[in-house]
């Protein structure tokens, strides 16, 4: 075939296929925005009250209780999760151990980011059945932060790894201890690492399969660490296939607010990592 | 001198704290193991590994745990998602990285993004609101069959919707680290765009594409939420394109109100569970193992 | 730097402030709660009978639904304190020490579209036991075969429960002692829970499935729910509805015939609340209340109450704590 031909043949095709993605983001968000925006636009108190005792019958009430539910999980669970992999990062740079272990961690970490949500939940489940403790949000958030620590690790792995050898060299130089060093490569890094905190954080805010078994899933506001709490993702799940119209519209509301929410996090970190990278690259002061 | 001795102190200090808590991250883990597998083995003393693993039919009541069915459309919905995505997502990303300008390529690229991070029940309920009927009224009469909507088809456009920014970014990135040398040899040799595509780029950013092509098959394997709401829920061996299906994780969500009350159940969905994570660790380990030495085989320098 | 570690370590003790303070309000308040969970066949009711209880009670009353089996589960995981259950225990359920009390009656209904193709004659000559048993296990694929018709468009979708559902578990025990499985390996589509069933048969004109009666009759018309209607049993399958077994025009009406016993039990079914072991103090207290003052709004809201005679036995087996 004529290889100009053959040009013009794949140049459609991937027209085509950049369409077909477009198509995809574009009916996704659009109906979160025209069936969720909308039920928030007419009745904006969905947003703000809690459920009522019928709610799940078409009664009143709105999804406060699955904002609520999701803020009390993530924040708690994402800031664990930043701690203990900060930690760990660290620990995976050259200075602690040696290449090849710290190679074959980053495998560990890698896997630990391919398994699916739902074992997180069943994991933490099994606890939960062996201690005889029901799902409450303390257990959610614990859920939450064991799923996102495989993915905040990998990013201040990067983050930290990316920052130019002569930084460590010179703080070495000057007598650092390797605490001090790390203190000082953080600063540099700190963009890859709040990068890295909120990705984690939109993808623990999203995650419906993990905390479906572990926060209680309930109807009522978030009141302890002890008591069931539920989160809009389960929300989402539970109530899309209502038999009432209101509930449904409950689901899409509560889509509309987390795709936000999520949209938002995933824009600030990068604008976060872009930004300081013109800062922070390579040049130094 | 005393300043000097706390601060060494503190190094050691938070070296030990640090492998501590890696120890304990990674002790956890294999606690966690070790007690999935003593609550499989009630299941596993009364069935064979074989019958269960094996048999078609799952029916807790008559204490039958067969779940081929679920293999078997886990399987078949990943695969077929795959088929779906993988042409869509490496055309588009090819496109994005050699003939897109870069002004709008970087607003793509942030589209991207904000697919890549938007959550699986999303994915359902729009799935629920225009897939659903989408295959219910027009895809099933255009291939004459009937359907309910729910059905392993749309399932699996779902999931290719999740995989297309894993393969994409990916891809992207792979062919964005090529040196600029080796197209501009290639192309002065009178050869088109679409000729150094095929023959050059793809084998130089070959292992990056294949290692975000097996990334998708990881995403679209464990993929839960989205699945469970679009694909009816039935076991049935061979699914067909149109019928519906069921997944691993669609047997664990769909049954776990159902575990506490049966000793059995409950080992049997640990036991399902524990499948999966092998599944998923195999092919982690592979994918590994693929790209090294795909890395070694098709070096370009 | 120092400054930022700073700034971080006051915003975390914030955090766990707050969430501290939430759940010392909750203590200071020292209500007792009652948690409760099961079936979505009894939620409607409970609901209502947890609202009416609080007015008169100082506690708290947590209803969530999820299905029969995570009624129990939750009872034995000590994440509820009653269960509801919407069919008839299973022994290795009663071996784990689950102790049940009767509160109500039910019933399970086949349930088509209006706009069914053969809808007219559904209503005329009802289906027969055998009829439903052939439709939901896959033995007859076309409506016009079950009235000897040749008609187009008249395949018949069957949907099933994909969770672990009492209605399903009554539902295929009156077909002829099948199991909940049975059911779903011979629909085209099991969905998870009562609502999405009722969502996909008023969707769909050549849709049936079963449900409990709330979705069918509205509770406080007692007419029929948008395009959802009830099948009609032919009791003696002689291909004709008699006079005593059209009872289907509204709930109230229907109500006193399941009373007397003219629908067949199953699907006629129980509702217990199940307990991990006897109920023992203010659940307790809740629990007769339900036998006792809590019977007088199972009507209004759709429900059948317990026979004089049953309803004593209860009562006696929940005080007694033993049955």
């Amino acid at each position: 075939m004529n290889k100009y031909i053959k040009e013009s043949i794949f140049k459609v095709l991937m027209v085509i296929s950049v369409f077909i993605v477009m198509a995809y983001i574009v009916i996704i968000i659009g109906i979160n925005v025209v069936k969720g925006g909308i039920v928030i636009i007419n009745n904006p108190s969905v947003v703000f009250t809690a459920p009522g005792p019928k709610y799940l019958l078409g009664g009143e009430g709105g999804i406060l209780h699955a904002i609520l539910g999701s803020v009390f999980m993530v924040i708690p669970s994402t800031c664990i999760a930043c701690v203990v992999s900060y930690l760990i990062a660290l620990f995976l740079q050259v200075d602690y151990i040696k290449n090849n272990f710290s190679n074959k961690l980053r495998v560990v970490f890698d896997v630990l980011w391919g398994i699916p949500s739902i074992l997180y939940g069943i994991f933490i489940l099994n606890i939960l059945i062996v201690t005889n403790r029901r799902g409450s949000l303390g257990a959610g958030i614990i859920t939450l932060a064991l799923l996102q620590m495989p993915v905040i690790v990998r990013y201040m792995d990067e983050a930290l790894n990316s920052v130019p050898n002569g930084i460590r060299e010179s703080a070495y130089s000057l007598g650092a201890t390797r605490l001090e060093t790390a203190f000082t490569t953080t600063k540099y890094a700190l963009p890859g690492i709040i990068a890295g905190a909120l990705i984690g954080m939109g993808r623990a805010m999203g995650d419906a399969a993990s905390v479906i078994f572990t926060s209680g899933a309930g109807n009522s506001m978030p009141k302890g660490l002890s008591k069931s709490a539920s989160s809009l993702p389960v929300l989402i799940f539970q109530q899309a296939n209502s038999f009432y119209p209101s509930v449904r519209e409950h689901a899409y509301a509560a889509s509309f607010v987390l795709i936000v929410i999520v949209i938002i996090l995933n824009t600030v970190s990068r604008i976060s990592s872009k930004h300081f990278q013109k800062y922070t690259s390579g040049s130094g002061k | 001198m005393k300043k000097q001795n706390t601060r060494i102190i503190l190094d050691k200090i938070f070296k030990c704290l640090m492998v501590i808590i890696i120890s304990a991250v990674l002790l956890f883990i294999i606690a966690l193991l070790i007690m999935l597998i003593r609550r499989s083995q009630l299941i596993l003393s009364r069935y064979t590994i074989w019958e269960l693993l094996f048999s078609s039919d799952w029916d807790p009541d008559k204490g039958l745990y067969g779940f081929l069915p679920a293999v078997t459309g886990t399987f078949f919905v990943t695969v077929l998602s795959l088929l779906i995505a993988v042409p869509i997502s490496i055309l588009s990303a090819v496109y994005i990285s050699e003939y897109m300008p870069s002004t709008i390529k970087s607003y793509f690229q942030t589209f991207i993004d904000v697919l890549a991070g938007i959550p699986s029940v999303v994915f359902g309920l729009c799935a629920l609101l225009v897939l659903v009927p989408l295959t219910r009224d027009v895809i099933g009469p255009l291939f004459g069959v009937k359907t309910t909507g729910m059905c392993v088809f749309t399932a699996a456009l779902v999931l290719a919707a999740m995989v297309f920014p894993v393969i994409i970014s990916i891809t992207v990135e792979s062919l964005g680290i090529l040196p600029v040398g080796l197209k501009e040899q290639f192309l002065s040799l009178g050869a088109t765009k679409w000729q150094l595509i095929e023959t050059v780029l793809f084998r130089a950013a070959g292992p990056g594409i294949i290692s975000g092509i097996i990334l998708g098959f990881g995403r679209a394997f464990g993929e839960t939420m989205a699945v469970v709401m679009v694909i009816g829920n039935k076991n049935i061996l061979i699914p067909s394109l149109f019928s519906p299906g069921q997944t691993l994780p669609g047997i664990i969500v769909g049954s776990f109100n159902e575990m506490m009350s049966v000793p059995e159940h409950q080992s049997a969905l640990i036991f399902i569970s524990l499948i999966l994570f092998v599944i998923v660790l195999f092919f982690n380990i592979l994918a590994n193992i693929i790209k090294n030495r795909l890395k070694s085989r098709w070096r370009y320098e | 730097m120092k400054k930022r570690i700073v700034y971080i370590f006051l915003i975390l003790c914030l955090l766990i402030s707050i969430l501290a303070s939430c759940s010392r309000t909750a203590d200071k308040a020292v209500r007792h709660a009652i948690r409760i969970s099961g079936a979505w066949a009894l939620y409607p009711m409970m609901v209502v009978w947890a609202d009416e209880y609080m007015k008169i009670h100082d506690i708290d009353i947590e209803v969530t639904g999820g299905g029969a089996g995570k009624g129990i589960s939750d009872v034995f995981s000590n994440q509820s304190d009653i269960g509801m259950v919407s069919r008839p225990l299973k022994q290795e359920e009663l071996e784990q020490g689950a102790f049940y009390i009767a509160v109500a009656k039910d019933t399970v209904l086949a349930i088509i579209n209006e706009n069914n193709p053969v809808y007219e004659d559904i209503m005329e000559k009802g289906l027969s036991p055998e009829d439903l048993r052939k439709i939901f296990l896959g033995e007859v694929s076309r409506w016009g075969e079950l009235f000897n018709k040749n008609m187009e468009d008249d395949e018949i979708i069957v949907y099933g429960r994909a969770d672990s559902s009492g209605a399903a578990s009554v539902w295929a025990s009156f077909l002829g002692g099948y199991t909940e499985a049975d059911l779903q390996n011979n629909s085209d589509s099991n969905v998870s829970g009562d609502q999405p069933m009722a969502n996909s048969v008023q969707g769909d004109p050549n849709a049936i499935g079963f449900s409990n009666m709330n979705y069918v009759y509205n509770t406080e018309t007692g007419g029929y729910i948008e395009t959802i209607r009830p099948v009609p049993i032919d009791l003696n399958d002689n291909d004709i509805l008699d006079d005593d077994e059209r009872f289907y025009d509204d709930r109230s009406v229907f109500l006193k015939n399941v009373s007397e016993g003219k629908y067949p039990s199953p699907p006629t079914r129980e509702e217990y609340l199940v307990g991990n072991g006897p109920f023992e103090g203010y659940v307790k207290e809740f629990v007769k209340w339900i036998l006792e003052d809590g019977q007088g709004f199972l009507e209004p809201n759709g429900y059948v109450g317990l026979v004089e005679n049953e309803r004593e036995k209860e009562l006696e087996y929940l005080i007694n704590e033993s049955r």
